[in-house]
């Protein structure tokens, strides 16, 4: 009966996937130029959030200054296009490394202190790399920016064609966020790694005194989050076709830390739906008033005070009741 | 080059008084209710701005500072009370992401209704005095006043009153302390309002010096979080030891490279705290939890 369930549920989960994919990949062929890129950067904002919650859900800590790797990610891309000649694949790996690179140097350091001291010693590092990139202006550019030119998408044998082309750019997008989700997925609910890191949330003395090396998976959790966010940084290059200092605001990293609360921090997809739903909400209110932070930080403090599990949580939560009321009237 | 380094030994001095302020307010509310204000600087911010609008009434920027530290102090009260009291049960996370929320509204508010351009006010004190071939404002050793004539408030406040054992004793064990008759949802309120009075007070002080401007407190959120890391977060005495260790590092670092290279520097020495000292340099107030 359980297992029949189970099985059900899986299927379910299944085809509410496909419905989801399909409706993705349907979505150039009912908007315009303006909205079909619009959803672009959509798709690269629910990528960004989705880097922020491999470890805010699986190690319980926040980073406030996570846009740091999205701008570095950028850079990386950046620069590898203009400055080294690269083509997209190379420029594309080169910023996911360089933006991992980051993430554990500042990783070694961060870690050392406790959740809460990390998310605002995180918040000083984002600040001291934007502070770099402004004065490092050979190199970046500062604040007059570096501009991009899209590279051609080239799969030999089957397709070449440029990624300024909104489409194929969008498909491209698409293609990451779909690949990057599920290796995440993977790895966090389900293989040794994620187990190791469950156990360090519930109880990180037990789990070092088991002998698991605690900090070595806290690092490279973070590199991993840090590399992902790179990603979405060099997709925004590409997107945005420039790179402007302004790219490592301190807000931006605020804004993805309201996404991750609205959607549900630790869902992982909770927190792709929060950075959809809000900067579809901000495209709205930015419409009619500059003051959008005023209704960002409103939303962070109603959700945090009265809905603490944000969207995906309190979705989980009903649903959770539901089968266990109906579980119980089967009994 | 020698002339240049002790004048900015001193202006270093100054910075480091109006940071000290600023983070013994951050520490004191971290220290007793363990809530990291993320809206500190908007604190600050406001303190500025009820000084500029305490000079339009007035024409006297005591009466400014006056009534920043009240007003601020009343704003911070109502905040505590809607805001973070609902969070206080819960993972610090969720008190962090509270007044993380606070600071946004705050600081576009205030630039809704007042603009975004900054509000100059003039020094109440113009003269100066000759000082190594410069001539040195008093304003700036007033400064260094008010800071030292308020943190010595503070600690006569926090060892020798009813109000500040309270505090006191709520840092140190909260749950002693509430068994022992202290009100302790009271003492966290006031704490708040007294942490965001300090606040505001710094912003009152540099208003003079770099006039109000509705985001001034991102920046100093950022540099204060730098100081209580090293200093040990809680800890007042260690905030306002490491306040004036940045503040030197970035002032005399001023003289030899770019301003804003300077403050690359004081990160470089963060981050050599942090590899020392993790929990940085001093125990935080009332002992470590």
């Amino acid at each position: 009966m359980r297992s029949i369930s189970h099985r059900m549920m899986k299927m379910r989960k299944i085809l509410l996937f496909l419905v989801i994919v399909a409706f993705l990949a349907l979505v150039p062929y009912f908007t315009g130029a303006y909205y079909l890129r619009f959803a672009s950067e959509l798709l690269i904002y629910a990528l960004f959030a989705l880097s922020l919650d491999v470890f805010l859900g699986s190690l319980g800590v926040v980073s406030f200054g996570h846009v740091a790797y999205f701008g570095i990610g950028a850079y990386g891309v950046g620069m590898g296009i203009e400055k080294l000649g690269l083509i997209l694949w190379p420029a594309m790996i080169t910023g996911v490394l360089v933006a991992a690179l980051a993430g554990f140097i500042i990783a070694l350091f961060s870690i050392r202190v406790k959740s809460i001291y990390y998310a605002i010693l995180t918040s000083v590092f984002g600040f001291a790399v934007y502070i770099t990139a402004w004065t490092w202006t050979e190199f970046t550019g500062g604040e007059n920016g570096l501009p991009v030119t899209p590279p051609d998408l080239y799969i030999p044998g089957l397709l070449k064609v440029s990624l300024f082309n909104y489409q194929a750019f969008y498909y491209f997008t698409l293609f990451f966020v779909i690949v990057v989700y599920f290796i995440i997925k993977r790895i966090i609910k389900d293989s040794p790694w994620g187990r190791v890191l469950q156990a360090i949330r519930e109880n990180e003395e037990r789990a070092k005194f088991l002998g698991y090396k605690v900090e070595f998976y806290k690092v490279l959790t973070i590199t991993l989050g840090c590399a992902v966010a790179g990603l979405a940084g060099g997709l925004h290059a590409i997107y945005n076709v420039f790179v402007p200092a302004n790219i490592l605001l301190p807000i931006h990293s605020g804004e993805v830390v309201v996404w991750s609360v609205l959607g549900g921090m630790g869902t992982l997809i909770g927190p792709m739906i929060g950075a959809v739903v809000v900067n579809l909400a901000q495209d709205i209110v930015s419409s009619w008033t500059v003051h959008y932070p005023i209704f960002l930080g409103l939303i962070l403090v109603l959700v945090v005070i009265f809905f603490p599990k944000g969207i995906a949580g309190t979705i989980q939560d009903i649903y959770l009741r539901r089968r266990s009321s109906s579980e119980k009237t089967l009994d | 080059m020698f002339e240049q380094v002790i004048i900015q030994l001193f202006n270093g001095l100054s910075t480091g008084s109006i940071f000290a302020l600023t983070a013994a307010g951050l520490s004191l509310v971290f220290g007793v209710m363990k809530v990291v204000n993320f809206a500190h600087g908007e604190m600050y911010m406001l303190g500025a701005f009820s000084t500029w609008i305490g000079i339009q009434l007035t024409g006297n920027m005591w009466f400014g500072l006056l009534l920043g530290f009240v007003a601020v102090g009343i704003i911070g009260l109502i905040l505590q009370m809607l805001t973070i009291r609902p969070v206080l049960g819960r993972h610090l996370l969720y008190s962090l992401l509270c007044t993380f929320g606070l600071s946004l509204i705050l600081a576009q508010g205030i630039q809704a209704i007042f603009g975004a351009d900054p509000k100059p006010a003039a020094m109440p004190i113009d003269a100066r005095f000759p000082f190594f071939g410069f001539a040195y404002p008093w304003y700036r050793i007033v400064i260094m006043g008010v800071a030292a004539l308020t943190l010595g408030g503070l600690w006569l406040f926090l060892t020798r009153t009813k109000y500040g054992r309270w505090i006191t004793a709520t840092a140190q064990d909260s749950e002693m302390a509430a068994a022992l008759g202290i009100p302790v949802p009271t003492t966290y309120t006031l704490v708040f309002a007294l942490g965001a009075g300090l606040g505001a007070i710094a912003g009152a002080m540099v208003t003079p010096l770099y006039s109000a401007s509705p985001h001034m407190g991102s920046g100093v959120i950022i540099q204060s979080f730098q100081i209580v890391i090293i200093g040990g977060l809680g800890s007042l005495r260690g905030s306002i030891l490491a306040a004036f260790m940045i503040a030197e590092i970035q002032a005399v670092g001023s003289v030899f490279i770019d301003p804003t290279q300077a403050q690359i520097l004081s990160f470089i020495f963060l981050m050599v705290v942090l590899l020392i000292r993790p929990t940085g340099l001093l125990e935080p107030f009332g002992g470590r939890a």
